[in-house]
C-alpha cells in the first residue's frame, strides 16, 4: 500500500491538470460567473444588503439565496435587486422564484455572462476540497478553501456541513469543486469553520421549476413563501407524536421522546447540593431555523419536560416552586412586531384517563404570512403533592390545523399512574 | 346685670388651652401671681394689661404700662386701650388670648365617628400595632411558604424587612399631612391601614388564585379580581384620608373612590402595556395548586382544542388589527 501511495506521488501530472486544481486557478476560471446581489429601496442609490450569486445559464439566469432577497419578497413595492457582475457593470435582475424551505432564490439578469455554471448531481466523498466563492462584507469577490462534510444526517432542512469559512455577504454564492462542478449555495455558519451549504439537488430542483414552460412567476412570492412552508410542514409534521412515538420514564409520568429523526434530544438531571427539590429536565429540539426576514427565523419545533420532586418541602412550598416553573414559559422563537401579534393564551384543566393536566395554549399570529401561526402549549400534571411534571411544546410558523393535530397527539401520549 | 368675660389662651392651633372666667372689674392680666389671669410669657410683664367696666356696660383692655404692650393677633398694631368684642384676639408677648362673651356662637357639634370606621378606631395605638403585627406575621408565613430556595430564611427576612420599611415611608408621608391638619401624626393608624391593605390583598390574591385553579378561563375572576382591588384601594385612601381630617367626609368619599378606580384601572387594563414596548411573551393562568386538584372543573381533550379555537380567533383579529404606531 504504502509503496503505491508513493507510486502515485511520483507519477508526473499533466500540467493542465496541475493548473486547474490549484485554487488560483480556479479563481481566474471561475470569478466571471460569481455576481453580488444588492437590494436596494427604490430610488435610493445606496444598497439596503448584500450578497452572493452566480450563473447557471448563458441567459442570465442567477442562484442566490431566499434571505438575500427576502426583502424583495416581502415589500416588493419598495425594493428590488440589482446585481453587480466581475467587470464592475451594474445589472437589472428580477426576481423569477424562491425556495423559502431550502433558503434559495432564482434571479434573471438581463445581460449575457461570458461563461456559467453547468448544474449538476454531485456526490464528493467526505474530505474533498471544496471552494467557496463570494463577496464577504463587500470587500470584493474572494474564494475559500474548506473540506466537504457531507449531508447533515436528520436535519429537517438538508444542509451540507462545509468545514470552511463562510461569512456576512457570501451567502447565495457557489461552492464548488476545483474543477467547477457546483456542490451547493453557501448559506450560513456557526463560526469555527463550521459552515453550512444548500444542497446542489435542491438547486437544480428550483431551476428546473423556474424554468419550465409552464412556470408562472407567482403574484405575490410572500404567498408562495407561505404555501412552500404549509406544505413542507404538512410533510415533517405528519405523523408526529402518533402512538408509535418513543417514550421516556421520568419519575413517575411517561412523557413523548425524539418524535422523529430530526430532532435531537438532551436530558439532565440536576439536584444543587443546598437547594431542597431535585429537577429532571428532558429537551428535544429541531435546532434548525427558517430565515423569513431580519425580524423573524421560524420553523423550529421543541419539546421540554421537566419533572421537578422533592423529599424536604411540605405540599405548599413545594406546588410554589411548581407554580413559578410552570407559570414561567416563554417563547421559542423571537419575532419582532411587525411580523407576529403579541401571544393570546387560554388554561383549561385538562381531564384524560383519570389524570388531571393543567394545559395552556398560546398563539401568535404571522401579519404578513395569513394562515401561520406560532403555538406554546404548556401543562403540569396535577395531583402528586410532592412531584410534578412541567412539559412543553412549541411550533413554530404552522397551520392552525397542524398545530392542533399535533397538541391533541403530544397531550394524548402524557401519561402517569396517581 | 352682672357681666362676664372669658378670657382663653390659644396654643399655635388655636385652640384654648386654658379658659378663665371674669365677673369681677376690674381684672388683671399678667405673669405676677395676684393677678385674675395668668400668663407663662417671659415678654409679659408682671402686671401687663387690665379689663375695665365702664358704666356704659362695655368692658375695656387697657395696657398699664407694659415692657412689650398688647398688639394686634392679625395685624400687629400695638392696642393702648380697646373696647372688648367678643372673639377679638390680642397677643400679649408671645402668647395669644381670645376674648369672649357669654353669648359667643358656637358652631354646631360635629357628627360622632360611626361604630365601624375602620380608621378611626385604628387611633387607638393597641390596635394598630395589632394589625402590624398580624399583617408582620401574614407577611412571614405567605413568604415561607413561597421561598423554596437553599437560602430562604435569608431571603425571607430581607423581603420582609424591605416591605416593612416601603410600607413605612409610605405611612410616614400620611402622618406628615395628618401632622399638619390635626397635629396628630397617627403613624401607628396610619401604617397599620397600609399593612392591613397589603395583608387582605395578598390573602385575597391567594384566594383568587386558587379561584382561577378551580376554575379557569372565567373571564368572571377579572371582573371580580378588578372591583375587590377598587374596594380595597378605596378603604385605604379613605381610612388614610380620614386619619389626616382633611377634606369633609363627602369629599373625601369621592377623592378615595376616584383615586382608587384611577389606579386599579391603570393595574387592570392593559393601559400601561399599550404605552411600553411589544411585549411578546406568554400571559396565561399558571396557578396551580396542592389540594383541590379533585374537585376543579376540568375538560376534555376536545373542549380544550375548541377553547384554543378562540385564542385563534383572537389572534387573528390581532393581525387584522395592524401595529400601533
Amino acid at each position: 500500500m504504502a509503496h503505491l501511495l508513493v507510486c502515485a506521488l511520483l507519477l508526473p501530472v499533466p500540467l493542465a491538470a496541475q493548473e486547474s486544481s490549484t485554487t488560483a486557478a480556479a479563481f481566474r476560471r471561475f470569478a466571471e460567473r460569481v455576481v453580488k446581489v444588492e437590494i436596494a429601496e427604490h430610488g435610493a442609490a445606496a444598497k439596503a444588503s448584500l450578497g452572493s450569486g452566480f450563473f447557471v445559464d448563458g441567459e442570465g439566469l442567477l442562484v442566490t439565496n431566499y434571505h438575500v432577497v427576502a426583502e424583495v419578497v416581502r415589500e416588493p413595492g419598495r425594493y428590488a435587486p440589482r446585481v453587480v457582475n466581475a467587470a464592475g457593470d451594474t445589472l437589472v435582475a428580477e426576481l423569477l422564484g424562491i425556495d423559502v424551505v431550502h433558503d434559495l432564490a432564482v434571479l434573471r439578469a438581463g445581460w449575457t455572462p461570458p461563461s456559467w455554471f453547468e448544474l449538476s448531481n454531485v456526490e464528493p466523498d467526505q474530505g474533498d476540497r471544496v471552494l467557496s466563492l463570494g463577496h464577504p462584507r463587500d470587500l470584493g469577490l474572494s474564494i475559500v478553501e474548506g473540506t466537504w462534510n457531507g449531508l447533515l444526517r436528520h436535519t429537517l432542512y438538508p444542509k451540507i456541513h462545509f468545514s470552511g469559512s463562510l461569512n456576512p455577504g457570501v451567502s447565495g454564492g457557489p461552492a464548488i469543486l476545483p474543477d467547477g462542478r457546483v456542490v451547493g449555495v453557501n448559506v450560513s455558519t456557526e463560526g469555527n469553520e463550521i459552515s453550512f451549504l444548500v444542497p446542489v439537488d435542491r438547486v437544480i430542483a428550483l431551476v428546473d421549476r423556474v424554468t419550465a414552460q409552464d412556470y408562472v412567476r407567482p403574484d405575490s412570492l410572500l404567498t408562495e413563501a407561505a404555501s412552500q412552508i404549509r406544505a413542507y410542514q404538512d410533510v415533517y409534521l405528519n405523523g408526529l407524536f402518533e402512538p408509535d412515538v418513543p417514550i421516556v420514564t421520568i419519575g413517575r409520568y411517561q412523557v413523548p421522546t425524539r418524535p422523529a429523526a430530526w430532532f435531537k434530544c438532551w436530558g439532565d438531571a440536576s439536584r444543587e447540593p443546598d437547594e431542597p427539590y431535585e429537577r429532571v429536565t428532558h429537551y428535544c429540539g429541531t435546532d434548525d431555523y427558517l430565515y423569513l426576514s431580519e425580524g423573524q427565523w421560524t420553523g423550529v419545533v421543541e419539546l421540554t419536560h421537566e419533572v421537578l420532586s422533592t423529599d424536604e418541602l411540605n405540599r405548599f412550598r413545594f406546588y410554589t416552586l411548581y407554580e413559578t416553573n410552570f407559570a414561567n414559559g416563554a417563547p421559542a422563537t423571537w419575532a419582532s412586531e411587525s411580523e407576529v401579534t403579541e401571544f393570546r393564551c387560554t388554561t383549561r384543566n385538562l381531564e384524560r384517563e383519570g389524570t388531571r393536566l393543567r394545559t395552556a395554549i398560546c398563539a401568535r399570529g404571522f401579519r404578513k404570512l395569513p394562515g401561520l401561526y406560532d403555538v406554546v402549549v404548556r401543562a403540569a400534571a396535577l395531583g402528586a403533592p410532592r412531584e410534578g411534571l412541567v412539559t412543553s411544546l412549541q411550533l413554530s410558523g404552522v397551520t392552525w390545523e397542524n398545530a392542533t393535530r399535533v397538541t391533541r397527539n403530544f397531550l394524548e401520549r402524557i401519561s402517569w399512574s396517581e | 346685670m352682672e357681666r362676664v368675660i372669658f378670657v382663653e389662651v390659644l396654643d399655635r392651633r388655636h385652640q384654648a388651652s386654658a379658659r378663665t372666667r371674669l365677673s369681677a372689674f376690674p381684672a388683671t392680666i399678667g405673669r405676677a401671681y395676684e393677678n385674675d389671669v395668668l400668663l407663662d410669657d417671659r415678654y409679659v410683664d408682671p402686671v401687663h394689661a387690665r379689663l375695665v367696666l365702664r358704666d356704659d356696660g362695655t368692658i375695656v383692655l387697657e395696657d398699664v404700662g407694659s415692657r412689650n404692650g398688647i398688639r394686634d393677633a392679625v395685624t400687629g398694631d400695638p392696642i393702648g386701650s380697646a373696647p372688648v368684642r367678643s372673639g377679638m384676639v390680642v397677643r400679649l408677648g408671645e402668647t395669644r388670648l381670645r376674648l369672649v362673651e357669654p353669648g359667643h356662637p358656637v358652631p354646631a357639634a360635629l357628627r360622632e365617628p360611626r361604630v365601624g370606621n375602620l380608621a378611626l378606631a385604628l387611633r387607638r395605638p393597641r390596635l394598630a400595632w395589632s394589625v402590624v403585627l398580624a399583617g408582620l406575621l401574614v407577611m412571614g408565613v405567605g413568604g415561607w411558604l413561597g421561598s423554596v430556595g437553599a437560602e430562604w430564611a435569608s431571603d425571607l427576612a430581607v423581603g420582609v424587612v424591605a416591605a416593612m420599611l416601603l410600607l413605612a415611608l409610605w405611612a410616614g408621608a400620611w402622618a406628615f399631612a395628618s401632622r399638619i391638619f390635626t397635629g396628630h401624626a397617627r403613624f401607628a393608624a396610619h401604617f397599620a391601614v397600609a399593612v392591613g391593605t397589603l395583608m387582605v390583598m395578598s390573602v385575597a390574591g391567594a384566594v383568587m388564585g386558587f379561584f382561577r385553579f378551580l376554575w379557569p378561563g372565567a373571564s368572571l375572576w377579572s371582573l371580580l379580581g378588578f372591583v375587590a382591588t377598587a374596594a380595597l384601594l378605596t378603604v385605604m385612601f379613605h381610612s388614610h384620608l380620614s386619619l389626616t381630617g382633611a377634606l369633609g367626609a363627602r369629599a373625601r368619599r369621592l377623592t378615595a373612590g376616584a383615586v382608587a378606580l384611577l389606579l386599579t384601572a391603570v393595574i387592570y387594563t392593559d393601559v400601561l402595556d399599550d404605552l411600553g414596548d411589544f411585549g411578546g411573551g406568554l400571559d396565561y393562568d399558571g396557578n396551580l395548586s396542592p389540594v383541590g386538584a379533585s374537585v376543579a372543573a376540568t375538560v376534555s381533550l376536545d373542549e380544550l382544542i375548541e377553547a384554543a379555537g378562540e385564542v385563534r380567533v383572537d389572534v387573528d383579529s390581532l393581525a387584522l388589527e395592524g401595529i400601533r404606531d
